[in-house]
């Protein structure tokens, strides 16, 4: 009698399968394992499968189906976006405008674990963009970049919403970002990882490791330099926070240093008591494929915040890929055509002034930049007194400029002075746009 | 039922910065213009979750800064976003940002009101911030659309510094 009851002692799972998608792999499930108690070994002689484990290839087998990436014909982004679960984002996706507002998106959607809550709910996303120069949150563009070669090569000029100093992408850096909330915010605890899972792969042309500044260095070269190989910057706001950065994979590191480089000559010299300056350093590529960093970092993301995969022992979080057939609702588009916007990227720059120097008319102008990239006063100075006529409208145009302010751009202010050598020059000056 | 793995050292307690703290007392230096604003002295200090003070005043205007506990926390200052004076907030909105070590950190004002004043040394010497943070380095002054307070979810000196000890 007593084992007609064992018998029918049902298989309870430590585990309610109540998620979707771990819902397709209840059948996989066997009564293994801790599921086993003392008496089934003694009386079925399952004792070996008490310590059963899978191998490691079937553990990679079982995890790979279970973090298959979802399709976006079955989930929508904004599904994946507040999902109750850790999630991976990776977005196909090459238009920096685009990205940054997706990854603004997936930030905001991220929902904030309850008191009931185990853990939180993390992101991580990676995307590569086009080639695009992108600045902090408060910098200066007329003093990290060169805006007149940025407008000549025609590559876009983006603001990002989290602090730091400038950076250059192109399609041999990938970018990641990690969300989570505020109370688990940290400087260090996503670079460490990062460094771990790249070393761990032995796919990288040196091994890395965190600097005081907490960005990413090779180990100490024969130069006795330690290059940077990657940039962070984080942001924190309502509950929440990101830490996002760059890697230097297979840059093209000799345009990138042509594009962040401003001679006093060519592009003036600005002057401001604010505002957040860049610091240069030393870089160089780690030489690993793009494909190889996103896995071997998102595998180490799921490892330590994944949720617990109890079939295989291990953690895990779905991928969601974003590529071009991908619904992008509307406040995406609303985001990223924020980013573009002259307000956003230069109207942002705390107050500053901007002089610079003409050998050829002996002529030296300064112009004072309030908030919002408005200018609202000028200086000229030229031992030649007829000069001084040709700014009479510019400064008419700024005296009475209540209506309408006039904006620190090339094409606006050089408009206003009628002298056309002066005139295209200083458009020149401005941020090379005539 | 979490089976913790090696790679759990990268989540091992406490949480990096913003989990420690040194400091206890989140008190307003009354040596600060925001204590001597009024001859009488703020007649409350209150705190969000999202750590910042709110000291108020007999003429409905209240001084907004961050606590010394976010201060610390967030490291040196190196740029302060400010609000214009004349600017218009609801509850709960972000009025600005500090920035530091390379973050963008979002302050927010958790009562309605229109900005009286902007702290504007802070433009030129950001790392008040950290100096004096519940002093002169007070961010912003508010006219409050509702003196009453109703409805709005603030924090005692008390309360707030244990919410501190439960994170």
């Amino acid at each position: 009698m007593q084992i007609t009851l064992r018998m029918m002692r049902p298989i309870t799972f430590k585990w309610a399968p109540t998620i979707h998608f771990r819902r397709l792999l209840s059948n996989v499930n066997v009564p293994f394992g801790d599921d086993l108690a003392a008496a089934d070994a003694e009386l079925f002689g399952l004792e070996d499968f008490q310590h059963y484990r899978e191998s490691p290839d079937v553990m990679d087998k079982t995890r790979n189906i279970f973090s298959e990436p979802i399709k976006h014909d079955t989930t929508s982004l904004e599904a994946a976006a507040t999902t109750k679960e850790p999630m991976v984002f990776v977005s196909k996706l090459e238009d920096p405008y685009t990205n940054l507002a997706i990854e603004d998106y997936v930030y905001n959607k991220m929902p904030l674990p309850q008191k009931s809550d185990l853990h939180s709910f993390n992101r991580l996303m990676f995307y590569t963009n086009s080639p695009c120069v992108v600045i902090g949150k408060n910098q200066n563009p007329w003093k990290e970049v060169n805006l007149a070669l940025l407008n000549s090569l025609q590559i876009p000029l983006l603001r990002r919403r989290s602090g730091g100093g400038t950076v250059v992408h192109d399609s041999g850096n990938v970018n990641f970002s990690f969300m989570t909330t505020k109370s688990e915010f940290t400087r260090f605890n996503f670079v460490n990882l990062v460094c771990e899972a790249v070393n761990s792969t032995r796919l990288s042309k040196y091994p890395i490791e965190v600097n005081q500044r907490g960005d990413i260095t090779t180990v100490k070269q024969d130069d006795n330099i330690s290059y940077k190989v990657s940039g962070s910057a984080y942001k924190l706001s309502k509950g929440r926070s990101y830490h996002h950065g760059t890697m230097l994979l297979n840059s093209r590191l000799d345009i990138l240093g042509k594009l962040l480089s401003t001679t006093k000559e060519k592009n003036g010299s600005i002057e401001s008591t604010s505002s957040v300056a860049s610091v240069k350093s030393k870089v160089t590529n780690i030489e690993m494929a793009s494909d190889d960093f996103i896995k071997c970092v998102s595998d180490t993301f799921k490892d330590v915040y994944g949720t617990d995969f109890v079939e295989s022992n291990s953690k895990t979080a779905q991928t969601f890929v974003i590529d071009k057939h991908t619904q992008l609702n509307p406040s995406i588009t609303e985001l990223a055509n924020e980013l573009r916007s002259w307000e956003w990227k230069f109207g942002n720059t705390p107050k500053f002034t901007h002089e610079f120097f003409n050998k050829k008319f002996g002529l030296s102008i300064k112009f004072h930049v309030d908030k919002s990239a408005i200018v609202s006063d000028f200086e000229v100075h030229t031992d030649d007194n007829k000069l001084t006529n040709h700014f009479e409208f510019l400064r008419q145009v700024i005296d009475d400029g209540q209506a309408e302010k006039l904006k620190y751009r090339g094409s606006e202010v050089a408009g206003l002075i009628t002298h056309d050598e002066i005139s295209d020059w200083i458009g020149e000056c401005i941020d090379g746009s005539v | 039922m979490f089976r913790f793995t090696q790679l759990n050292r990268f989540i091992a307690r406490p949480v990096g910065q913003f989990v420690r703290m040194n400091s206890t007392n989140h008190k307003i230096n009354t040596e600060s213009f925001v204590f001597k604003y009024l001859q009488e002295g703020p007649k409350a200090v209150k705190f969000t979750s999202e750590h910042e003070w709110l000291a108020l005043h007999e003429d409905d205007t209240g001084f907004l800064g961050i606590t010394k506990y976010a201060s610390e926390a967030l490291g040196d200052a190196t740029f302060i976003e400010l609000p214009e004076v004349g600017d218009k907030f609801e509850a709960g909105e972000s009025i600005g940002s500090v920035e530091s070590v390379k973050s963008a950190s979002e302050i927010y004002l958790p009562v309605g009101g229109e900005v009286v004043a902007i702290n504007d040394v802070l433009e030129s010497n950001p790392q008040l911030i950290n100096e004096d943070p519940m002093g002169e380095g007070w961010i912003i002054q508010v006219k409050l659309n509702d003196p009453s307070l109703e409805g709005v979810e603030l924090l005692s000196e008390e309360e707030y510094e244990s919410s501190l000890h439960e994170a």
